[in-house]
C-alpha cells in the first residue's frame, strides 16, 4: 500500500512540476476522449428521441404498406411504394383479424392547403376517426370529425396546430374556418394538441390535416389506400397480428409488393442508421486519441532522457527494473487519465449546453470508455518509454550528466 | 574480522569499437572486512569509481568473483543484485544524487519505498532519528535545492544509512564541498565506523582525506599499486 500511494504520489509529482507540459501532453487525449463521448452522447440522445417519437405515435401498432420497406441489411430500400394498390377489400378483410384492436385505412398525399389568403404545404390524411385513438391525438379546439361524418363523406377536416397557426395567424381562429385543398373547400371542425416531436427526419404530426377517408374520393378516383395502421390488444400479441396481416394480404398481393412492419423494425432500422454514421464519426474521434498518446509516448521519452540520473539514483538505492517500469508507466496513465477526466468533463459541459436544441445524454458506459480507453492508451503508449527507462544500465545510469 | 566483500581477479573491460578494448581494472584482488575504515585513492581515471560501481554491485565485472559474505554474485539476477544493493549497500556520492522533486525526508525514506520485505523497524521514525542526529530535523520538509551542500551529502549519508546496510560506499564525498564541511563529512564516515561498527569504504583522489582512514589502496591505470 505504502508502494502503491509512493508511486502515484511520485507520478502526480512529476506531472504537477511540468504543469504546462502535462497539460498540452494530455490535450491530445483531452480532445479525443471529448468528441468520442460528445459523439456517442448525441448518438445516443437522438436514439432516445427517436424512440420517444415513435412511441408518442401510439403503442403496440403494425404497420402494413406497399413495396418492400426494408432491405436484407436492416436499411431502407428508398423506393416503398412499388405499384401495389391496396382498396376497400383489404380494410374490410383485416378488420376482421381478431388480434386487432383497431384498423386505421390511410391515404395519404402531399396537398397545398389554402386558408386566410396564405398557402402551405403539408401532409393530407384521408382516413378514420381511430387515427387520432391509435396515434394518441387529442383534441384542442373543436371536434375530431366522426365515423357519420366519413360514412357521409362529409368535407370537414381536424388540423394540426402547427398549420392551423401557420394558415390562421393563431390556432383558435382556425375552428370553423374553410380551408382549400387543391380546390375543394372543406371546413375546420378542430385543431388538434401540440405533439411536438419532428426534427430530425421524424414526421412532424403537429403539420398534419387528417380528414374522413371517403370526403378524398376526390382526389382519390381509384379509393386506394396507401398503408393501414394495425393497433394489437398488447405488445404479446404483435407477432400474431403481424402473421395473421400477412396471412390476409398475401392472399392478394406478392410477399415482395408489400411490408408488414411494427414500430421495433422501424425504430431499429433508423437507429442502425444513425450507428453507422455515429460509428464513423466515433472513429474519427478516436483518431485524435491515437494522436494524442503518440504525443504522450514522445512526451515520457524526453521525461525518460530528461531522468536518466535519476532512475540511476533509484537503481542504486535498490528500484527493480519493475519498480522503474511501474514508475513511469504510473506517470503515462496519469497524463492520459488527466485527459480523459478534463475530456469527460468538458463533453459533460457541452452536453449540458447543447441539450437545449439538440437531445444529447451522456451515461455511464461512455464514463466507464472514456476512463478505461484513457488509462489503455497511458499503458500503451507509456510501455515503451518506460521499458526503455526500466532496462537502463544502473551504472550508466548514475554516471549519466 | 571476516571479509564481507572479497574480489577474486576483477577486470572490467570495454569495447571502444571492433578492435579497441580498454581495461578500466585489472586483476583485482581485494578482501574488504567488517567494522574497517579504508580508502581507495588514485588520479582521475585511474579505475576507483569503477571499483567502487562493481563492489556496490551496480556493474558487473567482465572477468573475476565478486563474495559478498562470502557468497558469489556471479549468477545473481537483476532483481536480486537490486535487492542487495538496497539491503547491503549504503551509497554517498560527490554530486550528493538526492532526487529534487523529493524533500529530505522523502529522499531518505527512499531505499525502504523499495524494500520489499518487512521491515522489523519503523522507516519513518528510522529517518527522523538520522536527520535529527545529522542536524537536519528543521529541513525535514525542505527541497535539496534549497539546503546547503553540506546539509546534502548529510541528508544523503542518513539515506545510506536508512536500511542499515551493512557497508557505506562514499565516492569521492567531500569533492564538492568547502574543505570544512569536507572534513566534517569524514568525521561522520569516521564515527559511523567507530561507533556503529560500520563498514566505510572512502574513494577520493585526495591522500590527505585517505590518511584518515585506517587502510589505503592505492590504484593506478586499473590495478592496485600498494594496500596497506
Amino acid at each position: 500500500m505504502v508502494y502503491f500511494l509512493f508511486i502515484v504520489k511520485s507520478a502526480l509529482k512529476d506531472l504537477f512540476k511540468n504543469k504546462v507540459r502535462t497539460f498540452l501532453t494530455s490535450l491530445g487525449i483531452l480532445i479525443g476522449v471529448a468528441s468520442v463521448v460528445l459523439l456517442i452522447a448525441l448518438g445516443l440522445g437522438l436514439k432516445e428521441y427517436i424512440r420517444t417519437q415513435f412511441y408518442n405515435l401510439g403503442t403496440n401498432l403494425v404497420y402494413v404498406m406497399r413495396g418492400k420497406i426494408f432491405t436484407q441489411g436492416g436499411g431502407f430500400t428508398g423506393t416503398a411504394i412499388g405499384n401495389v394498390k391496396f382498396d376497400e377489400k383489404d380494410y374490410l378483410r383485416l378488420k376482421k383479424i381478431t388480434t386487432t384492436e383497431v384498423v386505421v385505412p390511410i391515404f395519404l398525399k402531399t396537398a397545398t392547403v389554402q386558408g386566410d389568403g396564405k398557402s402551405e404545404s403539408g401532409n393530407f390524411y384521408a382516413t378514420t376517426p381511430e387515427i387520432f385513438f391509435t396515434r394518441n391525438l387529442e383534441i384542442d379546439q373543436g371536434n375530431l370529425f366522426t365515423k357519420a361524418n366519413v360514412d357521409k363523406k362529409s368535407k370537414v377536416v381536424v388540423l394540426g396546430p402547427k398549420i392551423a397557426e401557420k394558415l390562421f395567424s393563431q390556432k383558435e381562429r382556425a375552428l370553423n374556418r374553410t380551408v382549400r385543398i387543391e380546390s375543394q373547400a372543406y371546413k375546420v371542425v378542430g385543431v388538434l394538441k401540440l405533439k411536438g416531436g419532428g426534427g430530425f427526419g421524424t414526421p412532424d404530426f403537429d403539420s398534419f390535416i387528417y380528414a374522413p377517408y371517403k370526403s378524398a374520393h376526390v382526389f382519390n378516383p381509384d379509393k386506394i389506400f396507401t398503408s393501414f395502421i394495425l393497433k394489437a390488444k398488447d405488445e404479446i400479441s404483435i407477432p400474431t397480428l403481424k402473421r395473421e396481416a400477412k396471412e390476409v394480404m398475401l392472399r392478394r398481393y406478392n410477399a415482395d409488393d408489400i411490408s408488414i412492419a411494427d414500430q421495433a423494425e422501424f425504430i431499429n432500422t433508423i437507429t442502425s442508421i444513425f450507428t453507422a454514421l455515429n460509428s464513423v464519426l466515433i472513429g474519427i474521434g478516436a483518431v485524435s486519441l491515437m494522436v494524442g498518446g503518440i504525443g504522450i509516448m514522445n512526451i515520457m521519452y524526453v521525461s525518460v532522457t530528461e531522468r536518466i540520473k535519476e532512475i540511476g539514483i533509484r537503481r542504486a538505492l535498490g528500484a527493480t527494473r519493475r519498480d522503474i517500469l511501474f514508475q513511469f508507466l504510473a506517470e503515462s496513465v496519469f497524463l492520459s487519465l488527466i485527459g480523459g477526466f478534463v475530456g469527460l468533463g468538458l463533453a459533460f459541459g457541452v452536453t449540458l449546453l447543447i441539450q437545449r436544441f439538440f437531445p444529447a445524454r451522456i451515461d455511464g458506459t461512455s464514463m466507464v470508455i472514456a476512463v478505461s480507453v484513457s488509462s489503455f492508451i497511458g499503458i500503451f503508449f507509456g510501455v515503451f518509454p518506460a521499458r526503455k527507462a526500466a532496462n537502463l544500465s544502473p551504472m550508466d545510469a548514475i554516471r549519466y550528466e | 574480522m571476516t571479509a564481507i566483500i572479497t574480489l577474486e581477479n576483477i577486470w572490467k573491460e570495454y569495447r571502444l569499437d571492433e578492435e579497441v578494448i580498454f581495461t578500466a581494472l585489472k586483476e583485482i584482488n581485494l578482501l574488504i572486512e567488517n567494522g574497517e575504515l579504508m580508502a581507495i585513492v588514485g588520479p582521475s581515471g585511474c579505475g576507483k569509481s569503477t571499483l567502487m560501481h562493481i563492489i556496490g554491485l551496480l556493474d558487473q565485472p567482465s572477468k573475476g568473483n565478486i563474495y559478498i559474505n562470502s557468497k558469489v554474485t556471479s549468477g545473481l539476477t537483476d532483481n536480486q543484485l537490486s535487492t542487495l544493493r538496497n539491503e547491503f549497500v549504503g551509497f554517498v556520492f560527490q554530486q550528493f544524487n538526492l532526487i529534487n522533486k523529493l524533500t529530505i525526508l522523502e529522499n531518505v525514506l527512499l531505499p525502504a519505498i523499495y524494500y520489499r520485505k518487512k521491515i522489523d523497524y519503523n522507516p519513518r521514525e528510522r529517518a527522523l532519528q538520522l536527520l535529527e542526529r545529522f542536524g537536519l530535523i528543521s529541513k525535514i520538509n525542505s527541497y535539496p535545492n534549497k539546503i546547503s551542500g553540506g546539509e546534502q551529502q548529510r541528508a544523503a549519508i542518513a539515506r545510506a544509512l536508512i536500511m542499515e546496510p551493512q557497508i557505506i560506499l562514499a565516492d569521492e564525498p567531500t569533492g564538492n564541498l568547502d574543505s570544512k564541511t569536507g572534513l566534517e563529512i569524514i568525521q561522520l564516515l569516521k564515527e559511523l565506523n567507530q561507533k556503529e561498527k560500520k563498514t566505510v569504504v572512502i574513494i577520493t583522489h585526495d591522500t590527505e582525506i585517505a590518511k584518515q582512514t585506517k587502510r589505503i589502496i592505492k590504484i593506478k591505470d586499473g590495478q592496485i599499486l600498494s594496500s596497506n
